[in-house]
Formats: structure tokens, C-alpha cells, sequence
């Protein structure tokens, strides 16, 4: 009786596998799939309806403007009526959402339970809001319960993404994916990290280390680092082309200076702030400010 | 309970008994497209050796198949068609979904580079608006070393207007695998030195393959062409002289994984293609109409740069 049972759990375990094997072999990875030719009109988009809630963020050509709740993304299109495209979020919520600086593509991370599996995920997605029909994204394998991905660092050139994913107070982790959706965690040299940012035509990727000042950057290609800044305590504030700007912080960490550099050249100050500022105040455009200050200064 | 107990028993064997056997089953058992699909995929990833330990090059040749070599391209004779409009149409598939655009006049279609493509490339769409182009796709390979280039560095030929813009340089001899168009329009695809391509007063084209359709003949007959599954671009054109614009989209699960080599020609075939070549794909394989992306490109941000486009003025 028993040996019956196990020939018949064997049984249906092999046909189950010679199921699957025959699935792949002959649908999923055969040489040629049939396929079917018809006439098709480029896609509508949705329109815009009623009056949007949320924090607002809009594309670069303000063509569509994303409004964020916490877990519901609604999209609206200059100038069309009607109802908003509802982002899926599958029960998420959004931790992070932005617009590409040069079309009208989102990148946005998601984290949470799955409203049908109530599986928790970390997600970064694609939205395109021209084909709103399906979702591109990728997940973040091991990410611990909880945590979430609060800020993202891209290069359209060599199409890598950079992602600080939250997993506790002050403590963060950074993932990097590519065009083959190679996502994976790179080894950092910090914990509580602030800015973080990549090279639009490289891919290199520049972050800081809170605790002990230190700027850093790290290379895609062959995973090697470096520290970049002077000795001191310092911050990364942001890079533009190939410029990379940092800010120099005193004990109460507020910025006393900035700096300018480039990757084998080294850095010259451009900013001294005689009243400490805010880090938070300190932007890219005020570094574009003070470095024609400086520029106008040597002249 | 003791029945759940006894299925999950089951699930957990079943997974267990699954892992261990099927390292073997797939490269040694009888499912000849999985075999083709994964030793392919190891041999494109980081680690082929783990391939090239296994099997020896004449087995793994045998594994993945592969294209006859194409044979001497007859130019046929057309009357030149001067309609204007294009006909989009959408393919749909189990596996993949694409476009396929029609352009009646050959003349139509140009090649266009990124501004600066020395330095880095452009999208598709940015090549398209910067030369007022009505159509594009993306055309020619670059080096794309662990797939972050930045469409910087194409290889090969690239002529505009009957001049090399890439290859200038090269000896006569050089061969090099070529997509164009002659004076008349009529589509050129396979190995070509750049003597040949001179005498035969190319006027435009880029460097890549392999051709799928040569004198209306199928160039894949056994397996799928050896590059797997991915989104692809291609170009045809019918004897009538009317020029085919293929793009298929891929890795993106729920919508479309992606096409092999040997779908492509097949559709090319169906659409009455009489000469057909692959172009560079997966990332790259963009559709640009009348102001707009078309397709899905398979990456997260979207359209990727490259450096030559075939467009439709």
C-alpha cells in the first residue's frame, strides 16, 4: 500500500516536471512563436479630470503632471478631460517619484505588501504615461521587511540606476541595476548616507558617508572605490556634466564652504559662507551661482 | 491539516527533486530549445566558461544552430513607388508584441547619426527630430562594454549621402557585415568590403546582421538563430521595393519577453520580404512616428542612445 503511494507521488512529481519542461520547450523558448498582423492607431492618452490632491510633480515639458498620495499615483495630461490614468501600485505605497529631465518617463520606487499575495516588495518601475497599459519594474531581491527605496540616481547615457533603499533610522543600503535588470546591492563604505548621485555619461556613482564626512565614489564597471574629498568633514552636494560639487561642514553641520572638483583634477573652493547655512538650502543651482561668481572673480 | 501537510511534504520534495535533476535534464535531457535557450544565455553572461567546460565548440555550434551563409545578393528591378503615406501595423504574439511600419518609397530612407556620436549617442527620437524625420528605428551596433555604453563607439561602416562617415579609412578589402541602400534604392544585406560597396554606389547603410532573408530565401531553417529571446529591430523590403520597419519588444514579463532571430525572418517572410536583415537590438529597439515612440523600449529609462539610426525623411 505504502510502496503504491510513493510510486504514485513519483508519478505525478515527474509529470508534473515533464509538464513544465514541455511548457518551456515548446512555448516559452521555442525558435518561433505564431504571431498575428493587424492595423493599430497610435495610443490615446488619458485625460485630465477632477481637481488633483497630493504633492505634484511635473514632466519636463508639463505635458503630464504626476500627483502622489501615499499609496495612490494619478496622472494627468495638459489640456485632456476626463478621468486621471490610475498608477497600479498593487496595494504599495511610493517612496520615491521623478520625472526624467528629457521625456516624459517616470521612475518612482514602491514598497509594501501586495494587496493579493501580502507579500512585502520594494519595487523601482517605469511609468510611461503615453503607454500606460503595463508596467516595467524591477525588484529589490533581499530587501528587509520595512524598508524602502528613498532615493535614485540615474544615467539615461549608460542607463544605470542607482537606488538608496531605507532599512532602518539613518541606515541605508545602495542597489544598482542596469539594461539587463542586473539588480543587485553594492558593498558601500557607509551607512547613513546623504546625497547621491551618478555621472550622466559614465557609470560612476558618487555618494557620501554622514558619520565620518567622507566623499566617495564608486566605479560600475570593475566595483572599485575611492574617497574623493579633501581631508575635513564633508558632504556630497550634487554633480552637473562632469563637475562634481561637495560642501564643507563645520561641528553643528552646517556648510561653511563649496567646493568644485573633477575626478583626477581634485577640488578648489568656490563658496565660503562667513553664516553657516542649512545643508538643505545648499542646491545645484546655487553651486551653478557661485561657481560664475568664482569664474568672474579669476577674470 | 494532515492533508496540507502531506501536499506542502510533496511541493518541498517535488522543488527539491527539481533543483538537483535540473542542471541535467535541461543541458543533457531531450528539450532541445531549453538546452539552446540557456546555454546561449550562459554563453552571452559573465561566465561562459561554465559552457565551454562542458561542451566542446563543435557541440555547442550544434546546440544553437545557426545561418546559413548568405549567399550572393541578386539586385532585383522595381518601378519606384512615390506614395507617400506609411502604414503602421501592430504584431501580436504569445511572446511578443512589435510594430511594423511600411514605407512604399525606399528613397525615403536615410541614414542618421547621433550629433556627436565620437563622444556619445543619441535616442532614436532625438536622431529623428534633430534630421525632421517623419519615421526612425535604431540601426547600426556600438561597443557596449557590460551593457552600459553610452551608444558612443559604432563599429564597422556607416555611409550617408554615398560617403563613409565611418570606415573612410578602412583598405578596400576590409569586409564588414553591411545593411544599405544602393542608388535605387534596392536594400542591401550581408558581408561586403568596402570596394564592393563603393562600386555598387551605396549611399547609405550601417554595419550589422546577420541577414535573415536573402533572394527570398530563409537564411534560419534550424533552431532560432542562435541569439535567443530579446526585443529586436529589422529591416526588409518586398520586390515591389516598399521598405519594412520591424521592432519587437521584449523583456518586460506581462507584456512581451521578446523575439528570437527566427521570428523575425518569419514575419519578414509573411510580409513578403524579399532581402531582410537583423538589426542591433535590446535596449536599443526603438520605433519613432510622427512625433512619438511607438513601441516599448525595454529599458527602465526608457529610449537608450546609440549612434546611427535608419530614418524616413
Amino acid at each position: 500500500m505504502k510502496l503504491g503511494k510513493v510510486l504514485l507521488t513519483f508519478a505525478i512529481g515527474i509529470a508534473i516536471q515533464l509538464g513544465v519542461y514541455f511548457y518551456l520547450d515548446r512555448v516559452l523558448f521555442a525558435p518561433t512563436s505564431d504571431f498575428q498582423i493587424g492595423s493599430t492607431s497610435q495610443q490615446e492618452a488619458a485625460g485630465f479630470g477632477a481637481e488633483p490632491t497630493g504633492q505634484s510633480y511635473y514632466s519636463f515639458d508639463k505635458r503630464f503632471m504626476a500627483t502622489i498620495l501615499e499609496d495612490q499615483v494619478n496622472i494627468y495630461e495638459a489640456g485632456k478631460k476626463g478621468e486621471p490614468q490610475h498608477v497600479s501600485l498593487h496595494g504599495r505605497k511610493v517612496s520615491f517619484f521623478e520625472w526624467l529631465p528629457d521625456r516624459d518617463l517616470a521612475i518612482f520606487a514602491s514598497y509594501g505588501k501586495d494587496s493579493k499575495t501580502g507579500r512585502f516588495g520594494v519595487y523601482i518601475a517605469q511609468y510611461n504615461p503615453l503607454y500606460p497599459d503595463h508596467e516595467l519594474d524591477t525588484p529589490i531581491e533581499d530587501a528587509p521587511r520595512d524598508s524602502k527605496i528613498t532615493d535614485a540616481a540615474y544615467s539615461t547615457a549608460t542607463n544605470v540606476v542607482y537606488m538608496k533603499l531605507e532599512v532602518g533610522k539613518d541606515q541605508y543600503r545602495i542597489y544598482r541595476t542596469d539594461a539587463n535588470y542586473d539588480t543587485r546591492r553594492i558593498r558601500v563604505q557607509a551607512e547613513n548616507i546623504g546625497r547621491i548621485a551618478v555621472f550622466y555619461d559614465q557609470d560612476i556613482f558618487f555618494y557620501d558617508n554622514l558619520r565620518t564626512g567622507v566623499v566617495y565614489m564608486f566605479k560600475g564597471s570593475d566595483s572599485s572605490w575611492r574617497t574623493i574629498s579633501p581631508s575635513g568633514k564633508f558632504r556630497l552636494i550634487g554633480i552637473d556634466g562632469q563637475e562634481i560639487f561637495i560642501a564643507e561642514m563645520n561641528k553643528e553641520d552646517n556648510v561653511i564652504a563649496a567646493y568644485r572638483g573633477r575626478l583626477g583634477v581634485g577640488f578648489k573652493k568656490i563658496a565660503t559662507y562667513s553664516t553657516p547655512e542649512e545643508f538643505s538650502k545648499i542646491t545645484l543651482n546655487s553651486m551653478h551661482e557661485a561657481s560664475d561668481k568664482a569664474d568672474n572673480t579669476k577674470k | 491539516m494532515k492533508k496540507y501537510k502531506e501536499v506542502a511534504k510533496f511541493v518541498v520534495v517535488l522543488l527539491l527533486f527539481f533543483t538537483v535533476t535540473s542542471p541535467f535534464v535541461v543541458l543533457f535531457g531531450p528539450f532541445d530549445n531549453i538546452k539552446r535557450t540557456v546555454v546561449g544565455a550562459i554563453l552571452k553572461s559573465r561566465h561562459p566558461q561554465y559552457i565551454t567546460w562542458l561542451f566542446s565548440q563543435d557541440e555547442i555550434d550544434k546546440i544553437l544552430g545557426g545561418i546559413s551563409t548568405a549567399p550572393k545578393q541578386e539586385l532585383f528591378k522595381f518601378k519606384n513607388r512615390t506614395d507617400s503615406t506609411l502604414k503602421l501595423q501592430k504584431i501580436d504574439s504569445s511572446r511578443f508584441k512589435g510594430f511594423l511600419l511600411e514605407i512604399p518609397d525606399p528613397k525615403r530612407v536615410k541614414v542618421a547619426t547621433a550629433e556627436n556620436m565620437e563622444e556619445k549617442g543619441d535616442t532614436t527620437s532625438d536622431i529623428a527630430k534633430q534630421n525632421n524625420a517623419v519615421a526612425a528605428i535604431n540601426a547600426g551596433g556600438f561597443y557596449d562594454a557590460n551593457g552600459t555604453g553610452t551608444g558612443r563607439s559604432p563599429y564597422g561602416f556607416i555611409i550617408h549621402n554615398g560617403k563613409f562617415l565611418l570606415g573612410a579609412d578602412s583598405s578596400d578589402s576590409e569586409v564588414n557585415e553591411f545593411i544599405g541602400f544602393n542608388k535605387d534604392g534596392n536594400l542591401l544585406a550581408g558581408n561586403y568590403s568596402k570596394g564592393e560597396l563603393i562600386s555598387m554606389g551605396v549611399q547609405e547603410g550601417i554595419s550589422f546582421g546577420p541577414a535573415l532573408i536573402v533572394n527570398g530565401q530563409k537564411m534560419i531553417t534550424n533552431g532560432d538563430g542562435g541569439w535567443g529571446v530579446g526585443p529586436r529591430t529589422a529591416i526588409g523590403q518586398r520586390k515591389d521595393g516598399t521598405v519594412l520597419f520591424l521592432v519587437i519588444d521584449g523583456r518586460q514579463p506581462g507584456y512581451a519577453i521578446g523575439a528570437t532571430l527566427r521570428d523575425l525572418q518569419n514575419i519578414m517572410y509573411e510580409q513578403g520580404a524579399y532581402i531582410a536583415a537583423n538589426l542591433d537590438g535590446g535596449s536599443s529597439s526603438t520605433l519613432f512616428l510622427n512625433g512619438e515612440v511607438v513601441n516599448k523600449p525595454a529599458d527602465l529609462l526608457g529610449e537608450r542612445m546609440i549612434p546611427t539610426a535608419f530614418i524616413v525623411k
